[in-house]
């Protein structure tokens, strides 16, 4: 067994034990690992107790990677999350010493992340897509990997502000989090009264899940494939789709294309197949494509859009 | 290594089926639209006249046939469609992705490209490429090729109308053909030599034979066709005997200068000569192309009547030789009358007669019939035109039917001339014309009668050729005479074997023949300048 099959099973492993503190959002889970192995981030929406932030934490200690949590409120500054310079005085010497935010760790839970004022909220794009901190004159590296994994909650937009497309286009995935099943739920309920339930073990650390991330950027796309990826993100520009205000961005399709590999990895393949393609392409398309108002008032989503759009181009064409 | 051989031999050999069947279905949905198209044109040829039906019918499958071939070469799939196509199979892309990747040799790609070997090894049995031809197309294509041969055996009456109007179509383009060589041989005559009279009788000729081509162009069934060659070879003969006078003519004005100025051989007289002779030699010369047009049409003629007439023997060939018999005995009759006119009606009317009883001969009787009527034609007529001369009787006779009957009209000519010059003399002459007036007058008429009834399943036209109104003598000349009331008495009978007629008021029959014949002069039918002598002639019955 080589590097690669020891990883690909590491990966499997660390689904397998994540899974034993989440119960049931099997998706979600294969989301956010799948975001990671891709240096992605990822929006996680769905109703508050739904274990969005168990899920993040348990990911971080199977993953052994560092972890912070930030509530985000409307009172809540920029420097709240980058952290600020602050005058220390050490004997003679007096000065400004930077003291590092909450942002300054492998796994950042933005939660209610459109709670805050859109000038917070651009507080991470830096970090989210630079993975640096500017604060003052000097810009601080955040530890590698970071991942952002923000929440927000989809029914309660009363003074909340709508994350800018801006900022959408720089998550990865858009996660949506859904109920659990009656049997999920009985099984949530067993978890937290049992305490004596098998607790997830740590199989990766930082180092390994960055190595495991080059290894799915090193799986292969056939022409074909590739093909199809395009055509899809080209399809959410279609001029004669009168649901679509504005299509996916060209980041729609490396993030389709980082997606399907890292997928193919996670599933003991080195090559992209179009069943990958197809599992990421709603995660990456639902928050990038603008909805227009014949969408709304005929009550068609994204999800519905993009899934004629998929049936549309196919996927083997004879 | 060996992964690399076994992946692209397997796409190589899949390949090679998938582009069979690509093809085969092409080729057949071609066949399919072809055949289609081919149906139609074969069912509207059975509605519509269309000769080519079947050739077009053909050429549409063939078009059909290549397009399906061209679109199922454009169509042929790549070795990537191929291992596309073989993924497929349960294989999730990974036979496209080593193909594609197939000359990288990074650990991924090896990892890969055994991957790759190692599942399609393990799924090779249930992988089965099939052309996909699909039945359903296969029994589409063969219900069209149903359809087609089923069409193009439909028994239609107008395929056969279209057959004729081909056939009357390809005959009038070659009449056209011959016309325009006679223009063009008539155009050719140096007109500098030639009187005023001359060319505008030239100029006449070229405007006869210009609307009998707008005719031919005309033409649309065997009637007319008919009907326009006829009146074509009436013009022809007439031409011809323009020319032949016109060449004389030229000719004698030549010799006569030569005797007015003997000693003149200088320049200037040398190429008088010489242009006289030239324009003689082209009237010659046209005159020669329109009697091989006469002849030609003659053939044709002949031909048309065996072949329209072929399947009617016994009877009708004894009828077309009577017919033939009769038309020639009736032209030459006629002749005779015509030849009292001096040395030049002789000629004309020996050669009308010649000729146009050995053409209705030909026509009613077939080639017999048209030999034994041209023989007896070119006799008679060459009698008769032996009493006017004997070159009438040879020119008649030689113009009066197929080989047969120009053998027959060579020998009846001399014969006629050496007889008509040994019994008649310079008398001759007269009593042949006498003779031969009144007795071509008389039969003129009856010979008309007997050609028509004689002709039965033959073709025959009785009212194309015109006697001089001065020689047709009062009523004691028709056949019948004239009683008080015009009208003559009848009686039925039942004991013949003819079959039965109808009575037709005397009055009525002058009024029919005067109707036809200022019909046939707007219609152009005579020759040209007989227009008024027609006329007159008819006028004179109502006085």
């Amino acid at each position: 067994m080589n590097d690669i099959e020891l990883m690909q099973q590491k990966i499997a492993a660390c689904e397998q034990e994540i899974g034993k503190e989440i119960i049931g959002q099997k998706d979600v889970i294969r989301s956010v690992m799948l975001a990671m192995l891709s240096g992605g981030n990822v929006l996680l929406e769905g109703m508050p107790g739904l274990g969005k932030t168990r899920l993040v934490n348990t990911i971080s200690h199977v993953l052994n990677l560092s972890f912070k949590r930030i509530q985000f409120t409307p009172d809540l500054m920029p420097g709240d999350i980058t952290g600020t310079n602050i005058m220390v005085r050490e004997g003679d010497n007096s000065g400004f010493r930077f003291e590092a935010g909450p942002i300054f760790a492998n796994i950042i839970l933005a939660d209610e992340i459109n709670r805050a004022t859109p000038k917070t909220q651009s507080a991470l794009l830096e970090a989210m897509q630079e993975h640096s901190v500017t604060v003052g004159n000097i810009s601080h590296k955040v530890p590698e990997p970071f991942f952002v994994l923000a929440t927000q909650n989809p029914i309660e937009q009363e003074g909340t502000y709508p994350l800018p497309e801006a900022q959408l286009d720089r998550f990865m995935f858009k996660v949506l989090v859904g109920f659990p099943t009656k049997d999920e739920l009985k099984g949530i309920v067993d978890l937290t009264e049992n305490r004596s339930a098998e607790k997830a073990q740590v199989i990766l650390n930082g180092d390994e899940v960055q190595i495991a991330s080059q290894m799915a950027n090193g799986v292969k796309i056939a022409d074909a494939v590739m093909d199809n990826i395009l055509n899809i993100v080209m399809g959410t520009h279609d001029s004669s789709n009168k649901y679509i205000r504005e299509g996916a961005s060209p980041r729609a399709a490396q993030a389709i294309v980082r997606g399907a590999k890292a997928r193919a990895f996670m599933e003991g393949r080195y090559n992209v197949s179009f069943e990958d393609v197809k599992a990421v392409v709603f995660p990456v398309l639902r928050h990038r494509i603008i909805l227009s108002f014949d969408a709304i008032s005929d009550g068609v989503n994204e999800d519905k859009i993009i899934s004629d759009i998929v049936q549309r181009v196919g996927s083997v064409k004879q | 290594m060996e992964e690399k051989k076994y992946l692209l031999d397997f796409i190589n050999k899949s390949l090679k089926k998938i582009n069979t069947g690509v093809m085969i279905r092409n080729i057949l949905n071609g066949l399919i639209g072809g055949l289609l198209v081919a149906s139609l044109i074969e069912g509207a040829s059975a509605i519509w006249p269309i000769y080519y039906a079947h050739l077009f019918a053909g050429i549409m499958a063939g078009v059909g046939l290549v397009c399906g071939i061209v679109i199922g070469v454009l169509k042929k799939k790549k070795k990537s469609d191929a291992a596309l196509l073989i993924d497929g199979f349960g294989l999730k892309e990974r036979v496209v992705t080593a193909y594609d990747h197939l000359e990288e040799e990074d650990i991924i790609s090896n990892m890969q490209r055994a991957d790759a070997a190692a599942r399609l090894k393990e799924m090779e049995p249930s992988i089965k490429i099939k052309m996909n031809i699909g039945v359903r197309r296969i029994l589409l294509f063969v219900c069209m090729l149903l359809l087609a041969i089923a069409t193009s055996l439909l028994p239609a009456p107008v395929k056969n109308v279209a057959a004729e109007k081909h056939e009357v179509k390809k005959e009038a383009a070659e009449k056209e053909k011959e016309i325009e060589k006679a223009v063009e041989a008539l155009e050719k005559i140096d007109r500098t030599e030639l009187t005023e009279n001359e060319r505008q009788e030239l100029s006449d000729m070229l405007e006869s034979l210009q609307s009998s081509s707008n005719e031919m162009k005309n033409v649309s069934n065997a009637q007319d066709l008919q009907s326009a060659s006829q009146r074509l070879d009436y013009k022809y003969a007439d031409i011809a005997n323009g020319l032949n006078a016109m060449q004389n003519e030229v000719e004698s004005r030549k010799e006569q200068e030569k005797k007015e100025k003997p000693d003149n051989s200088g320049k200037g007289s040398a190429s008088e000569n010489k242009g006289n002779g030239g324009a003689a030699d082209q009237i010659a010369g046209a005159s020669k192309q329109i009697e091989d047009n006469m002849k030609n049409g003659q053939q044709n003629n002949g031909g048309n009547a065996q072949a329209n007439n072929g399947g009617q023997q016994g009877g009708q060939q004894q009828g077309g030789q009577q017919g033939g018999q009769q038309g020639g005995q009736q032209g030459g009759q006629q002749q005779g009358g015509q030849q009292q006119g001096g040395q030049q009606g002789g000629q004309q009317g020996g050669q009308q007669g010649g000729q146009q009883g050995g053409q209705q001969g030909g026509q009613q009787g077939g080639q017999q019939g048209g030999q034994q009527g041209g023989q007896q034609g070119g006799q008679q007529g060459g009698q008769q035109g032996g009493q006017g001369g004997q070159q009438g009787g040879q020119q008649g006779g030689q113009q009066g039917g197929q080989q047969g009957g120009q053998q027959g009209g060579q020998q009846g000519g001399q014969q006629g001339g050496q007889q008509g010059g040994q019994q008649g003399g310079q008398q001759g002459g007269q009593q042949g014309g006498q003779q031969g007036g009144q007795q071509g007058g008389q039969q003129g008429g009856s010979g008309n009668g007997q050609g028509n009834s004689g002709s039965g399943g033959g073709m025959h036209s009785g009212h194309d050729y015109v006697s001089l109104p001065n020689q047709t003598g009062d009523d004691d000349g028709l056949f019948g005479n004239r009683q008080e009331g015009g009208n003559s008495t009848y009686q039925r009978d039942n004991n013949g074997i003819g079959w039965e007629g109808n009575h037709v008021d005397y009055d009525n029959v002058i009024g029919e023949y005067s109707d036809r014949a200022y019909q046939g002069i707007e219609n152009g039918r005579y020759p040209s300048g007989m227009e008024d002598v027609i006329k007159d002639y008819f006028s004179s019955f109502n006085n």
